[in-house]
């Protein structure tokens, strides 16, 4: 009792002192595992939804680097933290204008790089059998003062909170697994309002062999709070409001693609996939978001050799002379 | 309150906690984006296949596979163990019948695989065990394989060595789960 009190209060500390995002996998690493992974994504955005009709009004193109690390402190708690490296451009001939009529500096056409927002999340596994039920908790910082003002903007660059749970289930006869999960995020206060929004994601997996695995995998987000941006918004909205449209728009967006991922040893995984935006409000329209990547997956000394555990060679072969 | 009621009481309030946080998530509405603030998109890792099918009734797992078995059952045998073990289980490989009665002495064994024609006679001597271990046929020919039926009644199950990996793991760990609630009685 008291160490779970204990366990308790930890990540409520971890939760209040660190802000926490989370990638919310339901299944955890075991204690003492952890991964480092790097994910490189390139992505072009063609279409602006205002609100909900789809305008060419530029093209963007994104790349970004995101460094992210996860540590299993038990078997039932993870804690992970990541930081994005982005790179924008955009291409056309409506960039955000300021109030004195100037391009934003950041839509000039040429590439802007920056750290993003520090992400970082706490789990904890409730259920492990049959479906798998993890909830976290997390939050996005961003890591310095940038330009959010801009269509290459790297981020919205506002404190947000997350909350939500992510399952799992394997069929395992089938070779078939999902997982997805679904968070409340809620943004720190801007022109006088506090966004919140849901967000969820959807993986289907098909294990084609041990080493290789087929994603088909969704992800959408549905704003409850914000206003609709319309090819009047310049002029219809406060300067402030309109300063800070892609923090307050209501933001619709439904995502859907594809992936494949390979195990090249017992710790070093790749993977890449592709997603494109099926529907959107308020809200830019990807055609293309292709990710690949690469996991490294670790152990403490202390928890290899400790019997059990999954990485552990438990294997040994013995005839009469060995025994002996 | 006993250690066992505490468990139970923990186990319950762990589930309506589960329960009660699904059921919030449902009601909240449903909802990555890319507006100009969203560059990122974090999808895509799945599931590795060792962490998919681990087991959840890791338990020790005897091979019996003597010295004189042909090199297809020796290399499918090498190929299973590895997954077993990749799930979580403690795998041991006897190549006589001395070492295997060296290892039947450890009273842990929850599984003891052998070859369809080296079970039978296994059968009397694992039965007769503290431990009551399950004792499974191994079928290693696919021409062999229509007599795995024929093995069902004798033995705790047949496994064909030839088979996929998740085919084979989910009916060990369905095995371990059944040896361990049988020694735990009604």
């Amino acid at each position: 009792m008291i160490g779970t009190r204990r366990a308790v209060l930890s990540i409520a500390t971890l939760v209040l002192v660190v802000p926490a995002y989370s990638r919310a996998q339901a299944i955890l690493p075991e204690k003492g595992e952890g991964s480092v992974a790097m994910l490189f994504t390139n992505s072009l955005a063609t279409k602006h939804y205002l609100p909900t009709t789809a305008f060419d009004r530029g093209h963007i193109d994104a790349n970004s680097l995101l460094v992210d690390f996860t540590f299993g402190l038990s078997d039932r708690v993870a804690v992970s933290a990541s930081l994005p490296f982005v790179a924008t451009r955009y291409r056309g001939r409506s960039p955000h204008l300021l109030e004195n009529g100037q391009r934003a500096l950041l839509d000039d056409g040429s590439w802007h790089v920056t750290p993003q927002d520090l992400r970082f999340g706490v789990r904890y596994n409730l259920i492990q059998r049959g479906v798998v039920i993890t909830p976290f908790v997390g939050t996005v910082t961003p890591s310095h003062r940038y330009d959010f003002f801009a269509h290459a903007s790297p981020g919205r660059a506002t404190n947000e909170i997350l909350a939500g749970v992510s399952a799992a289930h394997v069929f395992t006869g089938r070779g078939i697994f999902v997982q997805g999960r679904y968070a409340l995020g809620v943004g720190e206060r801007v022109v006088g309002s506090r966004p919140r929004h849901s967000e969820g994601q959807v993986e289907i997996g098909y294990f084609l062999t041990e080493s290789v695995r087929l994603l088909g995998m969704a992800s959408g987000r549905y704003g409850h709070t914000g206003i609709d941006i319309t090819t009047s918004s310049r002029s219809t909205l406060s300067w402030e409001q309109y300063y800070n449209h892609d923090r307050i728009a209501r933001e619709h967006a439904l995502n859907a693609g594809g992936g494949v991922s390979l195990t090249l040893s017992g710790s070093i995984d790749v993977f890449a996939s592709i997603l494109t935006t099926v529907a959107a409000r308020n809200s830019h329209g990807m055609k293309y978001s292709l990710t690949a990547g690469v996991s490294w997956t670790f152990r403490q000394p202390s928890e290899v050799r400790a019997a059990g555990n999954h990485a552990t060679p438990l294997v040994r072969c013995v005839c009469q002379k060995a025994v002996k | 309150m006993s250690v066992d009621r505490r468990n139970r009481w923990k186990e319950y309030m762990r589930k309506r906690l589960a329960l009660s946080v699904v059921a919030f998530g449902l009601i909240a509405a449903w909802g990555d984006v890319h507006a100009c603030g969203d560059k990122l998109m974090m999808l895509g890792r799945g599931l590795k296949f060792r962490t998919a099918y681990a087991s959840l009734h890791p338990g020790n797992i005897v091979f019996y596979l003597p010295r004189t078995s042909r090199a297809d059952a020796t290399a499918a045998v090498d190929k299973m163990q590895k997954f077993l073990a990749g799930a979580g289980h403690r795998v041991t490989i006897a190549r006589d019948p001395a070492a295997l009665d060296d290892l039947l002495r450890v009273p842990a064994v929850d599984l003891v695989l052998a070859d369809s024609s080296e079970a039978p006679r296994l059968q009397s001597r694992v039965s007769a065990l503290p431990a009551r271990p399950g004792l499974v046929a191994l079928v290693h020919t696919k021409h062999a394989a229509g007599s795995d039926k024929a093995l069902q009644g004798e033995f705790a199950a047949t496994i064909r060595s030839f088979d996929k990996p998740k085919e084979y793991l989910p009916m060990v760990d369905k095995l371990m789960k059944t040896v361990v609630d049988r020694r735990r009685g009604p």
